[in-house]
This record gives C-alpha cells, sequence and structure tokens, in this order.
C-alpha cells in the first residue's frame, strides 16, 4: 500500500505526458468577472490550451448543471504554519523563509484541495513584530518528506511577501520588567502597539543604512536586513496584518514615510471606513475569514446601518457604522459567551497589567475585533479597494464550513456581487501573489488548476465534484453509476 | 435664546461655504490676559480666525452667541486617546518610538474631552525611559482623521524621573544611571534626536542639573521641564522657565501652593498636563482655578491650560488664544471657564461645530 501511494505520488509530482483532456460545462467562470455559457476547456500537459464557447465535443467530459471556476486562491493563510515555525526569541525573523520549514505534508492542504483551493500563500505567524518571508504554493503536486502523506505542497516562490504585524499580536504575552520574571524574552520584547511600530520604523532605517553601506562594498552581511532591503527595492511585496482602524493608518503611514513600493494589508478588519485612503495609496486589502472563530470576535452581524450602507454606500456616513443598533441584542447577550466589560477590562489592565497582556485582554483579542462585520468585503469593494479573500486558519482545522468558498458565499451573503466575489478567490489574489500570467483565470495558457462545482459555486448545496491540479485531476466526487 | 444661539452656531458653521466669513458675536471672549472682553467680534474663514475686533471689516454672516467664547483648552502632556498604557519597556532608551503609532482615535476619551471643552492634546509615550521618544499632537475631533494629527512628532520626551529608573532587568537603576545612559543615547542617535526642544521629565535636584548640563553641553537651550513629585524641593532650580506640571491631585499642601506663588513671582510659567495627575476629566479646569487661587492671578492660571502649552509646543502662533492667524478652536461657555459654574455649551474645531451640550434637536 505503501509503495502504492508513493508510485502515485511520483506520478503527480511528474506529469509530463497527459492526455489531453476536454470538459464541457453549462457554465464558465473565467476568473476575471466574465461569465461563458455553454463552454469547452480543453487541457494539455497541465495548461489550459483553449477555452471556446460550444456544446460537448464527442469524448469531452460533461455533467449537466455542473460550473467550472478556476482553481481557488487562498490570498492569506496559515497552512503548513505551526509551533515549528514560530521563533520567539527575538521579535524581528525577517529573514526566515517559511518555505524552508514549514510543513508542506501537512493534512491543511489536503482539506484546501478538497474544497477547491489550488494555490495558497503561505503566511509566517503574527506573534513577531516581522515574522519573516510567506511562500505561493500549490497545495498539491509536491514531494512528499513524511513516505506515509498521500499529498504536499508544492512550492512555486519561497520569497512571496515579507510578513510585517501591526496592532496587539506581536506584543501580546509581553510586560514590564519587574519581580523574578525579567529574565524572560518576553520582558525585551515590544509591549505596546507604539513600540511594534517602533521596531519596524528601527529595523527598516537600519535596512536603508545597510543598502548604502552595501553599495559602498563595506564588508557587511545581515540576513534580516537583507530581507527588508529586497522589500525595498519592490522585490518581495511588505504583507502587513493591520487589523483596527488605527493599525490601518499607522501601515498607511508607515508606506508614505519607509517609502514602501508594494504593500498588502492582511485582515484589516475595520478597514471599511478607510477605503478611500486605501484607494489613494493603492493598497491592496486581503480580507481574513469572517467566521474562523468565536475568539476572534469576528462573529457580529452587521447593523441596520451597515445593511443600509450597502444598499446605498453613499447614503450613510462611515463614522455611523460603528454605533451599535440601540437596544439590539450584543453577539455576547445572544450566545450567552462570557466577556468582561470595559470598566473591568480597564480595571484587569491598571491592577494586574502583566496577567491582562498575558491573556490577551490588554493588547490583542478584546481590542482587535471591535468593529468586524461580515459586511467588510461588500464595504472595501463599494468603496473600490482591490480586494481579495483569504482563509486564515481555515484550512488547518479540516472545518470545510469556514474554507475559501465559505468565505465568498459569506461576502455574497453581505452584499458583494457574486462575480467580485468568484474574482476574490480567484483571479484578485493571483495577481496580488505575483501569478496573475498564470494563475487564477480559465484562459489559455495557464495552469491546467480548474474546479468543477457540482452547482452555481457560490451555491450553499454546491460542492466541488472534481479538482483538477497542473491538468491532474486530484479530487474526484462524480457520482458514481 | 440660549439655545437658538447655539444651533445657530452648528447650523452656521456647517452651512457655509469655506470661503463665506463668519462673524461670531459672542457676549464676551477671553482674552489673552484672561480677562473678559465683551462687545468684540471674531470672524473666522476656512476655519481660521481672521478678524478679533469690536466693528469688524469683514462681510459675512452674523453669528449671535450667548455666552463666553474661549480658546479651546489644551492638554500639554496626556496618555488619553491612544491605545491603553503607552508604557514601552521592552528598552530604557526608546528614541524613535512615536505616541503617534499608539493613537486611537476611535477612542471613547476624545468625546469626554469635547464635554470638557479640551480641544488638542499632546499624547506623549510614558516618561519611564530615558529617551522616551516622540509625542503628538492631536486635535481631539473632526472628519478627516489624517488632519487631526497637528504634529506626528512634536517633542522629544526625556526622563531624568528617580521613580522610573528602577528596571532590575537591563537597568539603569539610579539618576546617576539614567543621565549615563541619556548621554550614551545622546551620542549613539545624535543631538538630533533633542533638536527639537526636548522636554524632560524631572523630579529632584539632580534631574533639573543634569537636564540642563545636557542641553548647555550641546550648545542649544531649547529645552523644557516638566515638573513631577514635590517641586517644592528643587523648584528653585526651574525659577523664571516656562515647565510644565501635572494636573493638581489630592495630597496638596500648603508648601506646594506657596511652590507655585514663588515660581510665579519668579516669572515662571505654567502650562498643565494631565499626566500623572489626579485622572478627573475635568482636572485641567480646575487646576487652573485652584492655580488662579494661589497666584491671585487668573491670566496665569488661564494661560496655564491654553497660550501656555500651545507655546511650549512650538504652536503658539495657531494654538491657545483668541487672535488672528489662529485656528478657530473655539469653546462657548456659559460663563468664563474659570468660573466653577461654567458649563461647556458647544465647541467648534478648525471652523466646524463638533460638539453641543444641547443637540438643536431636542431643543423643543
Amino acid at each position: 500500500m505503501m509503495f502504492v501511494s508513493a508510485l502515485t505520488l511520483f506520478w503527480l509530482a511528474a506529469p509530463l505526458a497527459q492526455e489531453p483532456m476536454s470538459i464541457a460545462v453549462d457554465r464558465l467562470y473565467v476568473g476575471n468577472g466574465e461569465v461563458i455559457d455553454n463552454a469547452v476547456v480543453m487541457l494539455a500537459d497541465g495548461k489550459i490550451v483553449s477555452v471556446v464557447p460550444g456544446v460537448a465535443p464527442s469524448g469531452a467530459l460533461h455533467i449537466a448543471g455542473a460550473t467550472l471556476t478556476p482553481g481557488l486562491v487562498d490570498a492569506f493563510s496559515f497552512m503548513g504554519v505551526g509551533a515549528g515555525t514560530l521563533e520567539q526569541s527575538r521579535e524581528v525573523t525577517a529573514s526566515m523563509q517559511l518555505a524552508n520549514f514549514a510543513d508542506l505534508d501537512s493534512e491543511a492542504f489536503q482539506h484546501a484541495i478538497d474544497s477547491g483551493v489550488t494555490s495558497a500563500y503561505l503566511s509566517p505567524d503574527s506573534l513577531n513584530v516581522m515574522g519573516g518571508i510567506g511562500a505561493f504554493v500549490k497545495t498539491s503536486g509536491g514531494q512528499p518528506a513524511d513516505l506515509f502523506a498521500d499529498n504536499a505542497a508544492r512550492v512555486l516562490n519561497a520569497r512571496a511577501g515579507l510578513k510585517v504585524t501591526l496592532g496587539g499580536d506581536p506584543s501580546r504575552g509581553n510586560y514590564t520588567p519587574s519581580g523574578q520574571y525579567t529574565t524572560s524574552f518576553n520582558a525585551r520584547r515590544p509591549n505596546t502597539r507604539m513600540g511594534t511600530v517602533w521596531v519596524v520604523r528601527r529595523d527598516f532605517y537600519r535596512a536603508k543604512d545597510y543598502m548604502k553601506a552595501r553599495e559602498q562594498g563595506l564588508p557587511v552581511y545581515d540576513a534580516d536586513l537583507e530581507a527588508l532591503a529586497a522589500a525595498l527595492r519592490g522585490e518581495i511585496p511588505i504583507r502587513v496584518q493591520a487589523r483596527r482602524s488605527h493599525d490601518v493608518e499607522t501601515a498607511l503611514r508607515l508606506q508614505e514615510e519607509l517609502g514602501w513600493p508594494n504593500m498588502i494589508l492582511e485582515e484589516a478588519t475595520e478597514s471599511h471606513n478607510l477605503a478611500a485612503q486605501l484607494v489613494a495609496a493603492n493598497v491592496a486589502v486581503v480580507c481574513g475569514p469572517a467566521y474562523d472563530s468565536l475568539g476572534r470576535s469576528t462573529a457580529r452581524g452587521p447593523s441596520q446601518l451597515e445593511i443600509k450602507a450597502l444598499a446605498s454606500p453613499a447614503a450613510v456616513c462611515c463614522e455611523d457604522l460603528h454605533e451599535h443598533e440601540e437596544g439590539a441584542p450584543s453577539f455576547f447577550e445572544e450566545t450567552g459567551a462570557y466577556q468582561l466589560n470595559d470598566f473591568s477590562l480597564d480595571m484587569l489592565v491598571l491592577l494586574a497589567p502583566r496577567y491582562a497582556t498575558a491573556y490577551g485582554f490588554a493588547s490583542g483579542r478584546r481590542s482587535e475585533g471591535r468593529g468586524s462585520t461580515p459586511a467588510l468585503p461588500a464595504l472595501l469593494q463599494a468603496g473600490g479597494v482591490n480586494l481579495s479573500l483569504g482563509g486564515a486558519e481555515a484550512h488547518d482545522q479540516s472545518l470545510t464550513e469556514s474554507s475559501l468558498i465559505y468565505q465568498a458565499r459569506s461576502a455574497v451573503r453581505w452584499g458583494m456581487a457574486p462575480a467580485d466575489a468568484i474574482a476574490s478567490i480567484t483571479s484578485r489574489p493571483a495577481a496580488l501573489c505575483g501569478m496573475g500570467d498564470q494563475l487564477g483565470q480559465l484562459k489559455s495558457g495557464f495552469d491546467a488548476d480548474l474546479v468543477l462545482w457540482s452547482g452555481e459555486p457560490l451555491a450553499a448545496d454546491s460542492k466541488p465534484l472534481l479538482v483538477i491540479l497542473d491538468g491532474v485531476i486530484v479530487v474526484d466526487n462524480r457520482p458514481q453509476d | 435664546m440660549l439655545l437658538s444661539a447655539t444651533f445657530l452656531l452648528g447650523c452656521a458653521a456647517a452651512a457655509m461655504p469655506a470661503q463665506q466669513a463668519i462673524i461670531l458675536r459672542p457676549d464676551a471672549i477671553v482674552a489673552a490676559d484672561g480677562s473678559l472682553q465683551k462687545g468684540m467680534a471674531v470672524v473666522i474663514k476656512d476655519g481660521k480666525i481672521v478678524e478679533v475686533s469690536a466693528n469688524p471689516s469683514a462681510q459675512g454672516s452674523q453669528v449671535r452667541l450667548k455666552g463666553v467664547l474661549a480658546p479651546g483648552i489644551i492638554d500639554a502632556f496626556t496618555g488619553r486617546g491612544a491605545d491603553f498604557l503607552l508604557t514601552e519597556q521592552s528598552d530604557a532608551a526608546t528614541p524613535d518610538l512615536r505616541a503617534a503609532d499608539g493613537l486611537d482615535l476611535d477612542h471613547p476619551a476624545w468625546q469626554a474631552l469635547l464635554e470638557r471643552g479640551v480641544t488638542t492634546v499632546h499624547i506623549t509615550p510614558d516618561p519611564t525611559n530615558v529617551l522616551c521618544g516622540w509625542g503628538t499632537v492631536v486635535s481631539v475631533a473632526g472628519d478627516n482623521r489624517k488632519a487631526r494629527i497637528l504634529k506626528a512628532a512634536s517633542r522629544p520626551i526625556a526622563s531624568l524621573l528617580q521613580s522610573s529608573v528602577n528596571d532590575d532587568r537591563i537597568g539603569p537603576t539610579s539618576v546617576a544611571g539614567a543621565i549615563e545612559r541619556l548621554n550614551q543615547t545622546i551620542a549613539a542617535v545624535g543631538m538630533d534626536s533633542l533638536e527639537n526642544s526636548a522636554w524632560f521629565f524631572v523630579e529632584n535636584t539632580e534631574g533639573v542639573a543634569a537636564a540642563k548640563e545636557i542641553i548647555s553641553s550641546n550648545k542649544s537651550n531649547k529645552f523644557q521641564m516638566v515638573l513631577m513629585g514635590d517641586v517644592a524641593s528643587y523648584g528653585g532650580a526651574v525659577a523664571g522657565q516656562l515647565v510644565g506640571i501635572p494636573t493638581f491631585g489630592g495630597g496638596m499642601v500648603a508648601r506646594h501652593a506657596e511652590t507655585w506663588k514663588r515660581l510665579h513671582k519668579s516669572g515662571t510659567t505654567f502650562a498643565f498636563g494631565s499626566r500623572g495627575g489626579s485622572g478627573e476629566w475635568s482636572s485641567l479646569r480646575t487646576s487652573a482655578m485652584s492655580l488662579s487661587r494661589f497666584l491671585g492671578d487668573p491670566g496665569a492660571a488661564w494661560a496655564a491650560i491654553s497660550s501656555n502649552p500651545a507655546r511650549m509646543l512650538g504652536m503658539g502662533e495657531v494654538l491657545g488664544s483668541i487672535a488672528v492667524g489662529q485656528r478657530a478652536d473655539l469653546v462657548l461657555w456659559s460663563a468664563h471657564p474659570l468660573d466653577a459654574a461654567a458649563a461647556v455649551v458647544s465647541v467648534m474645531i478648525g471652523g466646524n461645530t463638533v460638539y453641543r451640550a444641547t443637540p438643536p434637536e431636542d431643543k423643543s
């Protein structure tokens, strides 16, 4: 059995001489907003050869009612990122390339393919100020390190983004020094938002000096500064995780001050009232998942005002969106989940700052998701922001209900146009990750990454019947008859 | 009458095109010396004060205001409106730290400040590191979030506080060690870090002496002191200078009142900041009332929460008084703001009404 699966894997990894395949579908989403009814797609040698309108030729694979989309591209995920990938002895580990130590055999990749995700950006963890360099992978086709693994991701770009984290995450768990705990590295790392930004600024200015020194031929070398220098030269996009409004504003300020040539915002939970600034600064946003876990407190539905804003964005002032609907039960009231109120949290922070920060109250959970709404993608789309969706931890937990397609469905439910939602999980993230001429669209010359859905991909009862990656069928759920 | 006047103030500011001048005619204005001047009109245009006179030459719509018009109160140093505590202790010297990076413009504190007639705050990193970083000057309200930050990096904040130098991890553990570390930091990052009139938080004679020495050895006299602790024990060392002081909390004894009196006599001027004070929201104004009593000089006390903090921040030309060229940051009070019975009626920032004690729709 072991040998069989190993043989299968070798075949998957090297799909050299494939039989050409043609698929006829009732409807096809190109991925760029275009929809073609009755189309035939020809695949050969791992590439799309042609996409033409027409009826099924003989020998073509055809399932009535099925819809074809490009393989989904997850713009922001933590697949393969675990405890072994987080180096916390210092707050800047910019040189660490996730591709070198991520678990590419992780089951998360299998969950991803099962739900139609064929490629993904893997992000370093957010607990460092600059956690390292993310990777862009195909979710299958790699050589597993584990002989028992059936699937492994294949790295397409090992230097796909430099992770910078603003907000509460990098200072969470750190504390001001006093008493017996001063020997811990937690006492040396930044313990405020302000300190986190200081570390970013400090190292980018160091990197600028370092670049000058290198130009002058001085014998200096620093791996972290090399990574920052590459980002400053525009070779690696700078991926900034910023959730609160003021974190997003800080990111925009840093971009301007430090001359970041290519900044992408991750999560951006409260960015809907800053759409104009994001458009002006030409910054793309990857929205994190709306419903990945209760702990992230992103489960509040939109208020009446937000729904009104969706119907007519100009009619509602953005500040109004923050006002909670009068008399409406909060998420915590509805669910009975335990929540400390503002006053007791303030007291906790004042009286026991170490414990408060250690449990994430002061810098993390409480302040990170305050203004979150599942309508965020629709609001950003209405504001003209270049927006992609990301699954974050969705696939790690084998929760297909929070997978990428679910994010797109949720975005549509809260007001996003279906074509935009499809684009935000296909062509847009592909372009964002520098793969726009190879992935994310059903066009001739593009990689043969496709998902054949049993119905409309955004319908709740639709599921992947076939997932094809580099021309190879990697998931086959076709009804057996 | 009072209500209709506030309503007018709101409407006039909101409805007029930017180019149109608005002539505000309050019962009285608070002049630079803290006195009430009756019969004066204040003309605002494009968010600024363009004329102050009894018979303004400017054309525009007239707005009659029932009450006393004063410049907005300025908090010389505070942590309110920032993301929890601005105490960054990953290092003892953090010269590049910026309070602007810890700002939370959605914080409930901003509304509370408006209700107390405060229009500008200077948010500083906590003075717990020897060179703590940069403060930021923020307007309390305004639609344009970016424009609310009046100065992203206002003043470098240095600290020679005995009570802060107790870091048992990386030091220092004494004022002497703090002075040494401060000098080392300045040597490393350059005097540029202090060129823009550094603020030294001090609380004893050693701190004051060291601050003076550091500054004079770098051939600059531009620096300001923020006095903490028991000023009576070292106040003589700062006589004659412009100083910041925390708002008065509890524990005030006769010796303190006497200290302020003597400093005032020596020509020292004061600017109140709410950090380190009692924490009570209205303490800026109540502290100024107390100072007024101690000094017998309401003008000096009023300046401590208006023009003096503006001067300390290098923004005396644009903030802190009702004069031509100043930003139209104005507060309409029911009486002189140092009168204990005075209440805020409405607040204008940059020519826009941003707060009304009684919303116009409720007045019927």
